[in-house]
């Protein structure tokens, strides 16, 4: 006859004949409405409940936090097996049904299967040692996002501009410093060996010669009580090796990147070196293939998201600029601007995305070898690990390449088509909406996208349209509101991270915002009350939440589809904040509907 | 038929003697003993009892770990129509109690509980032929049939609705996993957990 529970999944497949049948003998059905809030808190356990069919939540009704969510075959609360008194509140989401096996039972049981123990013991070791990982790892995330003060700071020595040669040395050696501050009627500058060695040994001044000629005015500067985060991204994006520490407008001291880099174990700003120092294509390709390695890193590391992506924009503006500088002649340098779109124009992408990149000409330019040289890039874009994009949104097609006033007459059009429902048209304005200068002529772009702006003001059918498109794909939820998957998997991207996105996009033009980073979007919108604060930060957390998805699907080896995510690879933990996410985006849905007074979708 | 039914007011009297005088206490726990018995047949009047399957119910508990599986041996060999729906072949028996050893386990495990069950009245007529040939009563536990419970919560907000009363529809209305369709015990643990989601959880939806 068949047994009314089933052997055979981990870890009750481990009991032998004689123990399952102890189990059965003592294994009892119990069931619970909804919302029965059946465990309390410090109360000690006299079963374990193996969940037949149903959702039980583990929470805390003292600090209203929510811990774990149990469905069929998982099992609680190991933890209070031990004689321990329960930790946590237990009660049902729905109808539950669950076996129960008296504690004392289970006991025997582990005493009696060491195989059986070890699974227990292996689970809650395996548990206690991701905690502590987490525990750890807070040092890189806490290292990261310390904020600047006065300990991590080098004081810095504010001398004035008519200091001699000999005695700024001097002071430098005594104080063992690297840099000196000079003040020159308040404005300041900084002073560094090189400069002293310039000074003495090249234009060989006389030593009792004032240092105000030699030091460097233009400071790049971060304020006390930013990240640490951000003085490295400031260094980065500057290609600088010391940034000015200032609280408010006064100078408190100096950061220096070797101090930083000590602290830092990750191999950003090394990437990020070899970046800026790379010589020729080979150096350049060799430095954006350990991109994806300097993810996984900080992935692995606990680092929050957005600081990736932030990163990663970082790298990947840095990387398009550096090719551009090597392939491009210098004389066309400044005559056109070299933009990017798509995700990584908002700043968005986890890994190397799609090459999503345009180009916009100056009117007077003359380059004769313009067709090659772009082909050159975004072929050597492919060699560096960026596929090519599907929509060839990309330089080496003269579609994305034109002169100014080829893409306002584009952009016109455009809007034109937009109007009359056109969604090809509508999706080219929002790729061009969403297009980031990363080299060349940086202010060749603005006008276009305040031409999108100016276009788009008030025509509320067209940003109705153009909204619609948001609302396309369905939220993958079920009529009961659980996560709703085939056996492929999720597709996450279709499933939440468009939809968030490209409503947020439309909001944003329709308010006339200029940034491009969706997160920063939503809190514009917040600021100008589109959006009420709750759901606002509802939106960033699930946004996130679908990116850090996303991301570690990607990272996993065994994994076929781009963005389809496996719901079964999920701990019950993750897939809960997952069916979180996907409501927010169903009720941001409904949202969107109701405010571009969008109907039958 | 119609002449024993005036006599069993006397079953109290006859069993008072015997071993089972038990079971015509009026009943004095909170409990409720679901129960199930593949037959050779449906015909109640003719059909052999090839497995018999009881669970209690306690509360909001259904205590599988004090069940009740009972194979017996049928007197006559198996008709071969059945076998597809219990899966009990001839040789599966072999070893099986007879009816007569398993007839007292089984009213010791009634007790005076109500009995529950599926078409309830199927599985009490087929116990009564015995009960009556070997000890000269008729059970008289309360019985509690499924269908009547699940009909009276939902009929009284769906008054017109045509209930289907299978049992695979019962169960996936009251989103109750079935536990081993066509096992005695199984459709007896299935029987309780729809009892009890009937007893204490929402009124079922229908589609």
């Amino acid at each position: 006859m068949a047994e009314h529970f089933s052997f055979t999944h981990a870890p009750f497949d481990l009991l032998t004949k004689s123990q399952q049948k102890l189990f059965l003998d003592h294994l009892d059905i119990v069931y619970f409405p909804e919302q029965d809030h059946f465990i309390k808190q410090g109360e000690t356990a006299s079963l374990l409940y193996i969940v037949l069919k149903g959702l039980v939540e583990e929470f805390s009704e003292a600090n209203q936090s929510i811990f774990a969510h149990y469905t069929n075959n998982d099992f609680f609360d190991i933890r209070s097996q031990f004689g321990s008194p329960c930790k946590h509140d237990y009660r049902t989401i729905e109808e539950t049904i669950c076996h129960t096996l008296p504690t004392e039972v289970f006991r025997d049981l582990l005493n009696s299967n060491a195989a059986f123990a070890d699974y227990f013991q292996r689970d809650l070791a395996q548990k206690y040692a991701q905690l502590e990982a987490r525990e750890g790892n807070k040092n890189l995330a806490e290292f990261i996002l310390t904020r600047i003060d006065d300990s991590n700071v080098q004081p810095a020595m504010v001398i004035g501009s008519d200091v001699s040669l000999k005695t700024a040395t001097k002071m430098m050696l005594e104080q063992k410093l690297e840099t000196l501050i000079v003040e020159q009627d308040g404005l300041y500058g900084m002073l560094t060996g090189t400069d002293l060695l310039r000074a003495a040994v090249l234009d060989e001044q006389a030593l009792d010669s004032a240092v105000a000629h030699y030091a460097n005015y233009r400071l790049i500067s971060i304020d006390q009580g930013d990240f640490l985060f951000n003085a490295m991204l400031a260094m980065t994006q500057h290609q600088i090796e010391r940034v000015v520490v200032k609280n408010g407008d006064s100078i408190v001291g100096i950061m220096e990147m070797a101090h930083v880099l000590s602290l830092f174990s990750t191999h950003s700003h090394v990437i990020a070196l070899r970046i800026a120092r790379a010589k020729n294509i080979e150096e350049l390709k060799k430095a954006a293939q350990t991109l994806n390695n300097l993810v996984e890193n900080l992935t692995n590391n606990g680092i929050k998201i957005v600081f990736i992506m932030e990163l990663l924009a970082t790298m990947n503006g840095q990387i398009m600029k550096k090719l551009f500088e090597l392939l491009v002649p210098e004389s066309v340098q400044n005559q056109v601007c070299l933009m990017v779109m798509g995700s990584e124009g908002r700043g968005e992408q986890i890994l190397k995305t799609d090459q999503d990149n345009g180009l916009i000409l100056g009117e007077h330019l003359i380059w004769p070898e313009q067709q090659a040289t772009l082909a050159e890039f975004s072929q050597h874009l492919l060699s560096f690990g960026y596929p090519p994009c599907p929509g060839q949104v990309m330089v080496n097609n003269p579609f994305w390449v034109k002169t100014s006033n080829q893409w306002h007459e584009q952009i016109e059009q455009w809007l034109l088509h937009g109007q009359s429902g056109d969604s090809e048209s509508l999706m080219q304005l929002a790729i061009i909406n969403d297009a980031h200068a990363v080299a060349g002529d940086k202010t060749l772009l603005p006008p276009l996208k305040q031409q999108i702006i100016d276009g788009c003001k008030g025509k509320e059918v067209m940003l109705s349209q153009f909204a619609r498109i948001a609302l396309q794909f369905g939220s993958p939820l079920n009529f009961f509101g659980h996560i709703k998957s085939n056996d492929a998997g999720l597709d996450i991207k279709k499933g939440g991270i468009f939809t968030i996105v490209h409503g947020i996009r439309s909001l944003a033009i329709e308010q006339g915002i200029a940034t491009t980073n969706t997160l920063a979007r939503i809190r514009e919108l917040a600021k100008l009350r589109v959006l009420e604060q709750k759901q606002s930060q509802d939106l960033q957390e699930t946004l996130q939440l679908f990116f850090w998805l996303r991301l570690e699907q990607h990272l996993t080896p065994h994994q076929q589809g781009m963005n389809l995510l496996d719901i079964t690879q999920l701990t019950p933990n993750e897939r809960d904040l997952l069916r979180h996410g996907l409501h927010v985006v169903k009720k941001f849905k409904s949202f969107l509907a109701h405010h571009f007074m969008i109907r039958d979708y | 038929m119609l002449f024993q039914r005036f006599l069993r007011p006397f079953d109290k009297i006859r069993a008072a003697k015997g071993p089972f005088a038990g079971l015509f206490t009026p009943c004095s726990v909170d409990e409720v003993v679901s129960i199930d018995c593949e037959t050779t047949s449906l015909d109640p009047q003719s059909a052999d009892i090839l497995t018999i399957g009881a669970v209690k119910i306690r509360g909001n508990q259904v205590l599988t770990s004090q069940k009740l599986s009972l194979k017996i041996q049928p007197p006559k060999p198996i008709n071969q129509d059945s076998i597809p729906v219990h899966h009990i072949r001839n040789q599966d028996t072999a070893g099986a109690m007879s009816l007569e050893q398993a007839l007292p386990i089984l009213l010791n495990f009634i007790g005076n509980r109500p009995i529950l069950g599926y078409f309830v009245k199927f599985d009490i007529t087929l116990i009564n032929r015995y009960t009556e040939l070997y000890y000269g009563f008729h059970l008289p536990n309360k019985p509690i049939e499924l269908c009547h419970v699940y009909y009276k919560k939902v009929n009284t907000y769906y008054p017109d609705a045509w209930l289907d009363h299978k049992f695979e529809t019962l169960a996936s209305t009251l989103n109750v996993p079935i536990i081993g369709r066509h096992s005695a015990l199984g459709d007896a643990i299935t029987v309780a957990l729809m009892y009890l989601q009937l007893q204490q959880g929402k009124r079922p939806k229908l589609m």
